[in-house]
């Protein structure tokens, strides 16, 4: 008897905890109209208009390999599509970086390879479901997840 | 035979091949060039492509000056609003807080502001041309009016000599008689030409007067307006009002100041005067809400109200100089006088004078011919209407007249009496004679 009692307790508080944990509103667009165009200085900080997030990309150029080179981008381009993951690329980079914005942090999610040679004047549209990628006269249609065919 | 047939086939291939060559390369270069038109734009590109767009059509519409361009840039805003027509709901997103329209709708009114500048521009340079030629013609008119005055007033002063002088043989009355003919000709030369000349600054200061007000209503409408290039304009219209209000109340001074005014020209002047006060203190807080109270705009301020302050103090002058002129050129050297009383005080100082030192002898010329034929019927009447003079100084002046007149009645009596006292003792003396 007591043991059925305590049971039903623990199965009601884990009922509770768990309806209050996922608590949420849906569905959310977090999808940006326009790329952003965040211009970078000499120590890798990234700092854009007012609502685009603030973060140094040094990992960035050291996943490029081009950190501290004189092929250090003076510029990223930065969009966030409809499920909240920000796609971040820059001229002369070969991958797309996904992202998941984290408890003060950007997450990596994927790397996206594109060309292998690096990209001179890459660019995203945004094309809800998929973030348009223009490479040259090549386009991509991109996801999270990676490449869309 | 056969050699020819096959040389004849070769040069077909030949020519074959180059029209086909020809045709790949210019297939080629016709799609390297539109392939970028089929390729895709970064929406980024396409955003900044119509804001700089945008911006360089605005900087045209700020400072073109020229109908011709207004057209040029109407067509600009039209390929503009065509090109991006299709991308309305994006740029609409894209451009936020701002909206596609907004932009259009601006470019659109600042156009429009630019049309209406570009012809308030062009009415300015033809007012000021005609503004120009009017000043010109007026300052001829007056040049040759002022000549013609000082002639006149020598010729008055020689006929009233003559009229003294106690020769009055055949000779002297025909050479009066035409220099008097000549005097009235020029006077009506002079008159025509003062008409002329206030016929002109009546419509010179009739155009200054409705493009300042049209001005004005304008400002009144943009001033609720903010921006900067709306205020530039502003600016400008404001000090090109200011210098045509500047120069023509400068102009309308001048003409008083020629002294060959009656006072028929300085009622006009008067008039003048207060409708162009009224611009200026119409124009006066605009004036200082457009420069702010600084020092440079103080002293042309100043520089305006003390331009206006002097133009009135030469239409008060004007006929006192006038009046003293008249008695100096027909020889009658009065005090100076600067209002009613004085005026009144050197009249009637003067009489006393001639009363003691010449008695009766130049009455005639004074009272009969200068008073009574030129200042009583043509000047009296403006004094008095514009109260420079009282009734009591005009009594008191006709007074002493009236005095001057008794002595010469009584020399006429005396003389009179003297012709019969020596009548009868003429007559007395020849009855004595009979007598004896």
């Amino acid at each position: 008897m007591r043991y059925g009692f305590v049971c039903t307790l623990l199965l009601m508080a884990v009922t509770v905890s768990g309806c209050l944990m996922h608590q949420k509103i849906t569905p959310v667009d977090y999808a940006w109209t326009l790329e952003s165009v965040l211009n970078v200085d000499r120590n890798g900080a990234v700092k854009g208009p007012p609502k685009t997030p603030t973060f140094n990309a040094k990992q960035l150029f050291t996943w490029e390999q081009c950190a501290g080179t004189m092929n250090q981008p003076e510029t990223l381009r930065l969009i966030q599509n409809q499920a909240g993951f920000y796609f971040i690329t820059a001229p002369g980079f070969k991958n797309v970086y996904v992202f998941r914005p984290g408890d003060a942090s950007l997450e990596l999610i994927n790397t996206i390879g594109i060309d292998p040679n690096g990209m001179s004047r890459p660019a995203f549209n945004q094309r809800v479901p998929f973030i348009q990628l223009i490479h040259g006269s090549k386009v991509f249609m991109l996801d999270e997840k990676g490449i869309k065919k | 035979m056969v050699s020819l047939f096959n040389h004849t086939n070769r040069q077909e291939k030949d020519h074959m091949k180059g029209i086909i060559r020809t045709v790949i390369v210019v297939g080629f270069v016709l799609l390297g060039t539109l392939a970028p038109l089929f390729a895709e734009v970064s929406d980024y590109e396409r955003v900044e492509r119509f804001k700089a767009e945008y911006n360089d059509i605005i900087k045209a519409i700020h400072t073109t000056g020229d109908q011709s361009e207004i057209t040029l840039i109407a067509e600009r805003i039209k390929r503009l609003s065509d090109e991006y027509e299709d991308f309305r709901a994006f740029l609409n997103d894209a451009l936020y807080p701002q909206k596609y329209d907004d932009y259009i709708g601006e470019l659109r009114r600042s156009l429009s502001r630019a049309t209406q500048r570009v012809a308030l521009t062009s009415e300015k340079v033809q007012l000021s041309n005609r503004l120009t030629q009017n000043r010109q013609e007026n300052i001829r008119l007056s040049l040759t009016a002022s000549k013609l005055a000082e002639e006149n007033r020598t010729l008055k002063a020689l006929i009233n000599k003559l009229r003294l002088t106690r020769e009055k043989d055949k000779e002297t009355i025909d050479k009066l008689n035409t220099m008097v003919a000549e005097l009235i000709e020029k006077v009506a030369e002079q008159e025509k030409l003062v008409a002329e000349l206030k016929d002109k600054i009546e419509v010179r200061d009739r155009a200054v007067v409705g493009m300042t007000g049209e001005l004005m209503n304008r400002f009144d409408k943009k001033i609720t307006d903010k921006g900067k290039d709306k205020n530039i304009q502003l600016t400008v219209e404001k000090n090109e009002i200011f210098d045509i209000i500047l120069s023509t109340i400068k102009e309308n001074s001048d003409f008083v100041k020629s002294g060959f005014l009656q006072p028929d020209d300085l009622i006009f002047a008067k008039e003048e005067h207060d409708k162009l006060s009224d611009i200026w203190e119409r124009f006066k807080p605009e004036f200082e809400a457009m420069h702010g109270k600084n020092t440079e705009s103080a002293a042309s301020m100043r520089k305006i109200q003390a331009t206006l302050d002097d133009w009135a103090n030469q239409i008060d002058s004007s006929p006192w100089k006038t009046l003293h002129a008249l008695f100096t050129d027909n020889g009658f050297e009065l005090a100076n006088f600067q209002n009613g009383s004085e005026f009144k005080n050197a009249v009637v100082t003067f009489v006393d004078q001639e009363i003691q030192q010449n008695k009766r002898k130049r009455y005639g010329l004074f009272v009969e011919t200068l008073w009574a034929e030129e200042i009583a019927p043509q000047w009296l009447p403006y004094l008095i209407d514009t109260q420079r003079l009282t009734p009591n100084e005009t009594a008191e002046i006709e007074a002493k007249f009236r005095e001057w007149a008794g002595l010469r009645d009584y020399l006429m009596w005396g003389i009179i009496g003297g012709v019969v006292v020596c009548m009868l003792v003429i007559g007395a003396v020849m009855a004595r004679r009979r007598k004896s």
